[in-house]
C-alpha cells in the first residue's frame, strides 16, 4: 500500500506539470500553437474538435496496447494494487486480479475502436484524420505505475470531453461523443477504484480547455506529433 | 419561460461556482411530462433540466432511503460481497454515501439553475423501489445508474445552451463513475462497451415509471408490470449427489426484456455456488448431508423482480 501510494504521488507531476523547464516552454508554445490552428480563424470545426478528440483516443489506445504487450495477466496478480481487492469468485472466472488484465484489453478494444470510429466520422466529414502514430512515449516499470498512468490518461480523456462538448455543432455527434466520453468515465472509475481511489471524487466532473489537454499531453508525445 | 440563451453572464458565472447543472439520473413521471410541454418542436433547456431534475429526484430518493437501511455489515452479506477484498468491502459504505450526496448535489444544482432560467422546477414524486436487502438495493443502484447514463446521453443533444450543455457533461461523467462502480460490485464489466447507449425520454420514462407510487400533481405511472415468471425452481430437490444442477432459462419477462438472476443460499450447512448470477447456477453441497435452503431472484429490464426458494435435501 504504501509503494502504491508513493507511485501515485510521483506519477501525476507527469500531467499535471511539465518534465523540466526547457521541455515545459516546449510544450507549452506547442500546445497554443495547435490550440491556435484547431481554433483557425476563430472556427472550431466538427472535424477538428474530431481530431482532437482522435488524438487522445491515439493515445490512449496506444498506451494499452504497449502496456499489455509488456506486461502478463500474472503481472497483475503481483501488483501492490491487487492486495486487499480479493482474490476469489467465480463469476469473475479465476479470480478479480486476474478479471484486471481481461478489464484492461477491454479497455484497450474499446480506445481501439473509439480511434477507428472517430477516422471513420471525420472521413465521413469530408476531413481528414490525423495520422495514427505508436510512437508515444510512457513512462512507468511496474503495473502499479503502469495503472496509475492509465488513470491519469482516463481521468484527462473525460475533462476533455467534457470541456469540449459543447463546441461541437451536428447534434449527431454530440450524442456520439457523450456516448464516448461516459465510457471513458467509466474506464476512469473503475482504474481508480482497483487502485484505491475514490471512482467518484466529485459530484462534478472538472472541465478543461483544449490547451490544459495538450500542456497535460505533451509528456506522452514521444515521436508523434500533436 | 426566459429563453435559456439570455442572462449569459450570470449563469455562466453560476456554473462556473457550481461546476455543473444538470443530470442524468434515472427517472421522470407524468407530471414532468404535463408541467414541461415542449414548445415548437424542440424542448427548451428547462424542459430538458426538468427531466434531467425528475431523474435525479428518483436517484437521490432511492440513495436517501437504502444508505441509511443497509449497514456495512449488510453490504458486507451482500451477494457479491465475500470474493471481494477489503479494499472493496470497506468502501461499500463511504462509496454509496458519496453517491447519495452527488444525487442530492444534483437535484439542488437543477433546481437552482431552472429557477435561474425563470422555470419551476418539478417536484419529487412518492417511490417504490421494492427492496428487501442489501444484494437488491446494490443491483436496483447498479439499474438507476446505467439508466441515468442513458438519459444523459439521449437528452445532451437537445439542449440549446452551451452552458447548460457542458454542465451537463460534467454530471452525466459523474453518473457514468456512478455507474461503473456499481456494475463491478454487482460482478457485472464496469465499462461493457466501446459506446454507451443514447435512450429517449420515452424509452427512459418507461423504465424509470416502474419505480413511481405517486406524484404531486397526481399524474404518476400507476401500472406497475407484473414480474418476471420463474421456471425450474423446484420447491423440494432431494438428492443423493454432492452436486445440484439448476436451470432456470425458461424465466421470462412479460414484455420480452432481458432477465437476469441471483441465486444465493438462505440456510443450512456450508455450500459453494458456481454461477449464482447465470441462469444455470450449480450448488456444491460441501457441508455433507442436510438440508440446504436457496432463494432465486429473476429481475427484468424494469427492475421487477420475482422470487421464489427451494429446499435441497441431501441424504
Amino acid at each position: 500500500m504504501m509503494q502504491q501510494h508513493q507511485a501515485e504521488a510521483s506519477l501525476p507531476k507527469k500531467l499535471d506539470t511539465s518534465p523540466s523547464m526547457a521541455t515545459s516552454a516546449v510544450v507549452a508554445a506547442g500546445a497554443a500553437m495547435l490550440a491556435s490552428s484547431l481554433h483557425a480563424q476563430n472556427t472550431v470545426t466538427d472535424v477538428s474538435l474530431l481530431n482532437y478528440a482522435l488524438l487522445l483516443e491515439q493515445l490512449e489506445a496506444n498506451f494499452y496496447t504497449q502496456g499489455l504487450r509488456r506486461f502478463s495477466s500474472a503481472d497483475f496478480n503481483t501488483g501492490n494494487f491487487s492486495q486487499n481487492l480479493g482474490n476469489a469468485g467465480d463469476f469473475y472466472g479465476d479470480s478479480i486480479t486476474g478479471d484486471v488484465y481481461g478489464n484492461l484489453l477491454l479497455i484497450r478494444n474499446h480506445e481501439q475502436t473509439h480511434v477507428r470510429a472517430l477516422e471513420r466520422t471525420i472521413r465521413t466529414l469530408g476531413g481528414t484524420p490525423r495520422t495514427n502514430c505508436n510512437g508515444f512515449s510512457f513512462t512507468y516499470n511496474t503495473v502499479d505505475e503502469f495503472l496509475a498512468v492509465g488513470k491519469l490518461l482516463e481521468d484527462t480523456g473525460v475533462s476533455a470531453y467534457a470541456g469540449a462538448i459543447n463546441m461541437i455543432r451536428d447534434p449527431q455527434l454530440v450524442t456520439t461523443a457523450a456516448t464516448i466520453a461516459t465510457v471513458e468515465a467509466r474506464h476512469a472509475a473503475y482504474l481508480r477504484l482497483i487502485t484505491g481511489d475514490s471512482p467518484f471524487p466529485s459530484a462534478f466532473d472538472p472541465t478543461k480547455t483544449m490547451q490544459e489537454i495538450l500542456t497535460a499531453a505533451a509528456p506522452f508525445l514521444g515521436s508523434c506529433t500533436v | 419561460m426566459k429563453h435559456p440563451n439570455t442572462s449569459s453572464n450570470s449563469r455562466r458565472s453560476f456554473f462556473a461556482k457550481s461546476a455543473a447543472l444538470f443530470g442524468a439520473a434515472a427517472l421522470a413521471d407524468k407530471v414532468l411530462l404535463a408541467q414541461t410541454t415542449p414548445g415548437t418542436g424542440t424542448s427548451t433547456d428547462i424542459d430538458v433540466l426538468n427531466y434531467a431534475l425528475a431523474l435525479e429526484h428518483l436517484e437521490a430518493a432511492f440513495y436517501v432511503q437504502g444508505v441509511g437501511r443497509y449497514s456495512a455489515a449488510d453490504l458486507n452479506s451482500s451477494i457479491y460481497a465475500p470474493v471481494f477484498g477489503s479494499k472493496i468491502t470497506s468502501n461499500f459504505v463511504p462509496y454509496l454515501t458519496a453517491i447519495r450526496d452527488h444525487e442530492v448535489a444534483h437535484v439542488a444544482t437543477l433546481q437552482q439553475v431552472i429557477r435561474s432560467l425563470g422555470g419551476t422546477p418539478v417536484e419529487a414524486c412518492t417511490y417504490n423501489f421494492r427492496i428487501n436487502n442489501a444484494s437488491e438495493f446494490l443491483s436496483t443502484a447498479m439499474m438507476l445508474e446505467n439508466l441515468g447514463v442513458q438519459a444523459y446521453a439521449g437528452a445532451i443533444n437537445m439542449i440549446q445552451s452551451a452552458d447548460i450543455k457542458r454542465a451537463a457533461a460534467t454530471i452525466a461523467m459523474v453518473e457514468a463513475r456512478h455507474a461503473s462502480y456499481l456494475n463491478f460490485v454487482n460482478g457485472q464489466l464496469p465499462a461493457p462497451a466501446a459506446f454507451d447507449m443514447a435512450k429517449s425520454r420515452s424509452e427512459v420514462l418507461a423504465m424509470a415509471s416502474a419505480f413511481i407510487t405517486s406524484c404531486p400533481s397526481g399524474g404518476g405511472p400507476t401500472t406497475n408490470p407484473a414480474g418476471p415468471t420463474i421456471s425450474g425452481l423446484s420447491t423440494t430437490v432431494n438428492t443423493l449427489d454432492r452436486e445440484v444442477q439448476f436451470n432456470f432459462a425458461g424465466s421470462a419477462a412479460p414484455d420480452g426484456s432481458a432477465v437476469s438472476f441471483m441465486f444465493q443460499q438462505v440456510s443450512g450447512p456450508t455450500t459453494s455456488v458456481i454461477g449464482e448470477r447465470t441462469s444455470t447456477p450449480r450448488v456444491i453441497l460441501t457441508g455433507g448431508r442436510g438440508t440446504y435452503v436457496f432463494e432465486l431472484v429473476v429481475m427484468d429490464g424494469r427492475g421487477n423482480r420475482q422470487t421464489g426458494r427451494t429446499t435441497v435435501v441431501y441424504s
